[in-house]
């Protein structure tokens, strides 16, 4: 029978703490698999826990945690932003560990200010601060903070009121989309 | 103005942006539009300096025109994108000469003069590896001060309270920002003030300021002074914190 889904994953719980991941691709390999583990007394009806295969791209755990938070709102999988060398938050403060990795600096400064609005939950965030933030990174660039900020303010990706009213930073639906393809892109190289 | 930290060659356009800073914050409905005019100064004047004393060329009478002043630099520092020559020109032809020569009337907005600053700000920090801003705030700070020293002393007014916070680099940074202290006596005794039953021994000063310390961390000493300061990054931590404050409240 053709159908719309694709298996991809397999996980039992067979006791507490204990959780079996097996690879399926098809619907008679999960059969096997329970008939094997139920030979083996290692399945009982009420314990069979078959959860789909959490999107490669939503980490299905809820943290509170800054770099859980962009990992999860950018679509990365939980822990990567550290392992990979992308960012991390020492003591709630952000920090781009290898900034060459952004192919530009408008790219590296949208994922700061990414990280800003999503991991310290601050929806935005006054220049001057943001400027801090962004000089403490080492990051090359041969134009002006400011400079910057207006391309982003052009294209679309800060919010051009705010930013000309009193010059605060905060990012468009636009920017945080691009934010998190950036940040996508570079966790996707890094693999 | 005196400091060793500056480049006796930089004394004079620090001094120019000083005064610009000091312009933008008073009440003078033009005030953009004055500091915009030195600001530019210091521009020009900063790329004759650093031809002069960095790239060690002579001047010629060439180099009087602007034009061909800029297009030496420029040479120079070619690390610079163009759009930062190209937004400096537009300042200077479209707005710089209009207020100087012409009109009387306008001035710009507070974000487009900070904008404009900043870029130039960011050409002179290139060339001559210094931080402008820094330097220009230190010095305004020095003024302000000494302006109100005789009211409260060292400590800044506004502060967040230490107790507010479990955290001993938390309070410490607080107490930094506050003082700009040289030692933990100093550091102790604002707490004693702040009703902060926190007690640091040199060593755990030390250990506290120094292990955040480092270009990516929260303190840095400064040698000129002799005192401990936030660094930028010092500073960020420190509004997110007055944020949490002001969140909780």
């Amino acid at each position: 029978m053709p159908t719309n889904f694709k298996l991809r994953e397999l996980r039992i719980q067979i006791q507490p703490g204990v959780t079996l991941i097996v690879d399926v691709t098809t619907i008679e390999e999960v059969k096997e698999l329970l008939v094997f583990l139920k030979e083996h007394d290692l399945l009982k009806e009420h314990q069979a826990i078959i959860q789909p295969h959490p999107p490669s791209v939503t980490p299905q755990v809820l943290t509170d945690d800054p770099q859980g938070r962009v990992e999860l709102n950018a679509g990365i999988p939980s822990g990567s932003l550290v392992s990979k060398k992308i960012l991390a938050f020492k003591d709630d403060v952000p920090q781009l560990l290898k900034p060459a990795l952004f192919g530009n600096v408008t790219d590296a400064v949208l994922a700061l200010a990414y990280t800003v609005e999503i991991g310290l939950r601050s929806s935005k965030i006054p220049y001057e601060q943001f400027k801090s933030l962004f000089e403490a990174q080492s990051i090359k660039s041969g134009s002006s903070l400011a400079l910057l900020l207006n391309n982003l303010k052009g294209s679309g990706y800060i919010d051009k009121k705010l930013y000309d009213t009193d010059r605060t930073i905060s990012l468009t639906a636009k920017g945080s989309q691009k934010a998190s393809e950036v940040l996508q892109s570079i966790a996707g190289k890094t693999e | 103005m005196k400091t060793s930290k500056t480049n006796p060659i930089l004394l004079g356009i620090i001094d120019t942006f000083v005064g610009a800073e000091l312009i933008r914050q008073s009440q003078i409905p033009h005030r953009n539009r004055l500091s915009v005019i030195l600001i530019d100064s210091a521009f020009e004047t900063a790329c004759r300096a650093y031809l002069q004393y960095v790239v060690k060329i002579k001047l010629a009478d060439a180099h009087k025109h602007r034009e061909t002043l800029i297009k030496t630099v420029k040479s120079h520092l070619k690390s610079i994108d163009e759009q930062v020559w190209k937004d400096i020109d537009y300042y200077y032809t479209d707005i710089r000469c209009d207020f100087y020569h012409q009109s009387a009337g306008k001035t710009i907005t507070d974000v487009s003069f900070l904008d404009y600053r900043d870029t130039v700000e960011f050409v002179i920090n290139e060339a001559f590896s210094i931080k402008v801003a820094d330097l220009v705030a230190q010095e305004v700070s020095k003024l302000t001060t000494a302006q109100s020293a005789s009211s409260v002393g060292t400590v800044k007014q506004k502060r967040l309270p230490v107790s507010l916070f479990a955290n001993k680099a938390d309070k410490v940074l607080i107490a930094v920002d506050a003082l700009t202290p040289k030692s933990a006596e100093e550091i102790n005794e604002f707490f004693k003030q702040e009703g902060e039953s926190l007690r640091l021994k040199g060593d755990d000063f030390i250990d506290t300021v120094g292990r955040h310390s480092g270009t990516k961390k929260f303190f840095y000493f400064d040698k000129d002074s002799k005192q401990w300061k936030l660094s930028g990054l010092g500073k960020f931590k420190l509004s997110q914190l007055l944020k949490g404050s002001s969140n909780a409240n």
